[in-house]
């Protein structure tokens, strides 16, 4: 570990290759996509930081994004040069080791966009020397890393149509190819994912999340419902280099409470699809939850491992999923190996074999609000990262535990104009119930049984990710602001910082300034820790 | 033979475009083409004539912009992107950005820029030209999105005591080539800070302006001896000024492709219009978003009403500077 960290040290070619990417978990000094590497492991390898002298840590730079929307980005770190987005589309290249700004990108959006909760955004990828953001009004952009200038803007798709999109997520680079991913399963869109040459910004490919007329499972809509049946894909994805596989999760199905009019399976809804990274191709998908009725996102990062299932080492892909359910499936052909719920639940009795769930009747939302069911709206999981430690051999994740209430509604079909008594929207959102009832939970699973290792309870359900460390820690914040770093052998607390605000993003680590460094955005600030 | 001039031109520029490759695009890029340590020089052409060309090829640092300042920090030299009492971020003759103790640095005054004099003649005729033809790329229409400003009243910002530094008003009207038997317009003329100056160079100023009170004022201030018109509306006679000098108020038009269309016809031939306004895409100016215009709005809505971008002032802190003509 400590020649890991003299290398982390040493100034880098300044060009992201594929080879970097490739080998992310190599050079633990830089964060170079998202999720940390292409198995959204969010791990650090980096070791300053210990069990031992956590109780050491402070702020040692801020970073102050001056907004009132959420700051849900994730830094990327490449060779002591953080590259971060602020909302609504600005990208801000700083120093690592100081916070200080070295040049800022502002893409404008029109003043309507629709992305359902918040003008935000999660972050930007990098290839080569190019930075690529999508964007609120459904561009994506690259920009020059070192210079902050635009190289090429492509239109997506038209951010106006059906009750409109929106591009959040955080894009993710595979070879020659960016991956970008859209929102608006609220609004009655269609979903799909794209792929767009890295150096001129045309598209590659686009895979439709809902089977267009003539291709296979097109029957899963009922009537004309696979026009609008959203099915979005929001959130950021993995890759497996020796499959060429690309894993993305796919949003609820349009409208969310309300399936009277899209009977069926509403396929590839609240599903993680494995699309062939040369071609978009559907290689395999596998519905977590079929005809949902909950707006139970299957938008959670898919977290890649390798491990002995049954005696037998297999390719596996760890899915904490917001239906209250964790998942094992074998990547390589998506055969469903297990699901064990990991918070309350009240929907399933069982699986088949297939892993198709055996539902419970009487969850379904009504017209006066179901307050029964188990998990709430917003999930036992989300879109927080989950990270798995290669040492421990663990799965993190901070899981929201509670109910709340499901309302049957009549949405009206989807429309952007600006006159609509309701623009399309069906999204509700309740308060939740007293703590008593309706928690967050750190916990450590053990991905090939889905038992919970520990548990670490904490008073409200959270918007934080989790990231473990080499040191042996876990680190996350809850949505009081606590930052706190975890044993990740016990989730015994060793350290925290009171930050007071909301965090709605994940932590990451670095090495900056001869330093491992911890940042995480707390309220509209970015606080960055680390040792004297 | 006028043709032959022309292909001969043509093929000088081209020669240019391969010396602009090997010697300037490491540095400069063409609408984000090349490196990044100095400017963009995709409209260089609109901002710069051939001999002020020339002049920045064999003295780069005689001026240099705020943005491009130099500092020398740890045996290396860099543009200046930012500092505090710490630490210093310089932008690298290789494109890289590094930060550096603060105490190490110091300005240098000078351009990174290395002087061109040791390039032929020729070949710097040849880049000359072939920088004289980057005109940016040419604009399309598009539906506005921008919120109008609602007319500003506060005078205090209009007459604070930095104006005359931070807006160059005599720069800005050497800039429309101002005639002594010129009628001008000022359009917008709100307190009249350009109103008298424009009054001192030619025949007749016209101070337009929908509010009453601010052209009091502006009446108030006029220099003797200047021949002003004030006039209440926001209406000009076709065909009855040489020039248009719109200072501040685009932003604020409440029916900016009439009041274009009207701007328009009241030019004589040979007419040409400034339009200044306060740049968008500049963080930290202390002006509300809505009485701001990014170069690209301004671009999209002016230049489909028959204008023609004839140059790009580049040398206000705070504004852009736009002179249009009308386009045949």
């Amino acid at each position: 570990m400590k020649a890991l960290l003299l290398l982390a040290a040493l100034p880098l070619c300044a060009q992201v290759s594929n080879d970097r990417l490739l080998k992310a978990l190599g050079e633990p000094g830089n964060w170079l996509m998202y999720s940390g590497n292409y198995m959204s492991w969010r791990y650090s390898g980096l070791n300053q930081i210990t069990t031992e002298n956590v109780k050491g840590l402070k702020v040692k730079w801020l970073y102050q994004a001056r907004t009132t929307e959420k700051f849900e980005s994730t830094p990327l770190v490449v060779d002591g040069v953080m590259y971060l987005t602020r909302p609504e589309n600005e990208v801000v290249a700083l120093d690592a080791a100081t916070g200080r700004v070295y040049w800022t990108y502002v893409h404008r959006n029109p003043e309507r966009t629709f992305n359902c909760c918040g003008k935000v955004n999660r972050g930007v990828a990098i290839a080569g020397n190019r930075l690529f953001m999508n964007t609120l009004d459904m561009h994506i952009i690259a920009i020059d890393a070192k210079g902050g200038r635009e190289l090429w803007k492509t239109k997506m798709y038209d951010h106006e149509a059906a009750g409109g999109y929106a591009a959040p997520g955080a894009p993710l680079v595979v070879k020659d190819k960016v991956i970008v991913g859209m929102a608006g399963g609220e609004r009655g869109v269609s979903g799909f994912l794209d792929a767009y040459d890295v150096e001129t910004g045309k598209r590659a490919w686009r895979f439709h999340t809902i089977p267009q007329p003539g291709e296979a499972n097109f029957g899963t809509w009922a009537g004309d419902s696979w026009k609008t049946g959203g099915a979005s894909t929001w959130n950021s994805g993995a890759y497996d280099p020796d499959l060429n596989l690309v894993y993305w999760g796919t949003s609820n199905p349009w409208p969310d409470y309300n399936g009277d009019f899209r009977k069926g399976d509403n396929l590839y809804s609240c599903s993680v699809i494995a699309l062939d990274a040369e071609t978009g191709k559907l290689r395999w998908f596998y519905q977590f939850t079929p005809h949902d009725l909950h707006d139970w996102d299957a938008t959670q990062v898919p977290v890649l491992f390798n491990g002995d299932y049954q005696g037998k080492p297999r390719k596996l892909m760890a899915w904490p999923n917001r239906n209250g359910f964790y998942y094992l499936l074998d990547r390589a052909t998506g055969e469903f190996l297990l699901a064990k719920s990991f918070v309350r639940q009240t929907w399933v009795r069982g699986f088949d074999a297939k892993g198709r769930p055996d539902v419970i009747p009487g969850n379904e939302p009504t017209p006066e609000g179901n307050t029964t069911t188990f998990p709430g709206v917003d999930g036992a999981a989300n879109w927080m990262s989950h990270s798995y430690s290669p040492i421990t051999k663990l799965l993190y994740t901070f899981a929201r535990d509670e109910r709340r209430v499901f309302t049957k509604d009549q949405p009206p079909h989807p429309t952007t104009a600006p006159d609509a008594a309701n623009t399309g929207r069906s999204f509700r959102r309740r308060p939740r119930f007293a703590p008593e009832e309706s928690w967050g939970q750190v916990m450590a699973l053990d991905p090939l049984t889905g038992e919970a290792r520990w548990t670490h309870k904490v008073v409200s359900p959270p918007w934080s990710g989790v990231m473990s460390t080499a040191g042996g820690l876990v680190f996350t914040a809850t949505l009081e602001g606590v930052v706190m770093a975890l044993d990740a052998k016990s989730g015994e607390r060793l350290w925290h910082f009171l930050g007071n605000d909301r965090v709605y993003s994940s932590p990451i680590s670095f090495f900056a300034g001869g330093k491992q460094l911890v940042s995480v955005p707390v309220g509209d600030v970015l606080i960055t820790f680390g040792l004297d | 033979m006028r043709w032959a001039i022309w292909a001969a031109s043509i093929a000088f520029a081209q020669d240019g475009a391969t010396l602009f490759q090997e010697h300037c695009a490491r540095c400069h890029s063409i609408a984000g083409r090349g490196g990044a340590v100095g400017p963009d020089l995709a409209w260089i052409a609109l901002a710069r004539t051939p001999a002020q060309l020339r002049k920045a090829l064999l003295e780069p640092s005689a001026e240099i912009f705020d943005d491009f300042a130099t500092a020398t920090a740890g045996g290396v030299t860099g543009v200046i992107l930012n500092e505090d009492d710490l630490s210093i971020q310089l932008r690298l003759a290789d494109g890289s950005m590094r930060t550096f103790p603060r105490a190490s640095a110091r300005r240098t005054g000078a351009s990174l820029m290395p002087p061109f004099r040791s390039l032929p003649a020729p070949h710097l005729e040849a880049l000359i030209q072939y920088l004289h033809t980057l005109r940016g790329q040419p604009v399309e229409a598009r539906p506005r999105q921008r919120t109008i400003a609602r007319l500003a009243e506060s005078t205090a910002w209009m007459t604070r005591p930095s104006r005359e530094e931070e807006e160059r008003p005599e720069q800005v009207l050497d800039a429309l080539a101002l005639r002594r038997d010129d009628t001008v317009a000022d359009v917008g003329a709100g307190g009249g800070f350009f109103t008298g100056r424009i009054g001192r160079r030619v025949h007749k100023v016209i101070a337009l302006d929908v509010q009453a009170s601010a052209l009091e004022a502006n009446r108030k201030q006029m220099p003797p001896g200047v021949n002003a018109e004030f006039r209440l509306g926001s209406d000009l006679d076709p065909a009855s000024v040489d020039a248009l000098l719109v200072a501040n108020s685009y932003h604020e038009f409440a029916e900016p492709e009439k009041m274009l269309a009207m701007l328009r016809a009241s030019l004589k031939p040979g007419g040409r219009m400034l339009v200044i306004e306060y740049q968008k895409e500049k963080p930290g100016l202390p002006i509300n978003e809505t009485h701001r215009m990014s170069l690209e709005e301004l671009r999209t809505e002016i230049e489909p009403a028959g204008f023609r971008l004839e140059r790009i002032l580049d040398f206000l802190p705070m504004q852009h500077g736009l002179l249009f003509t009308v386009a045949k």
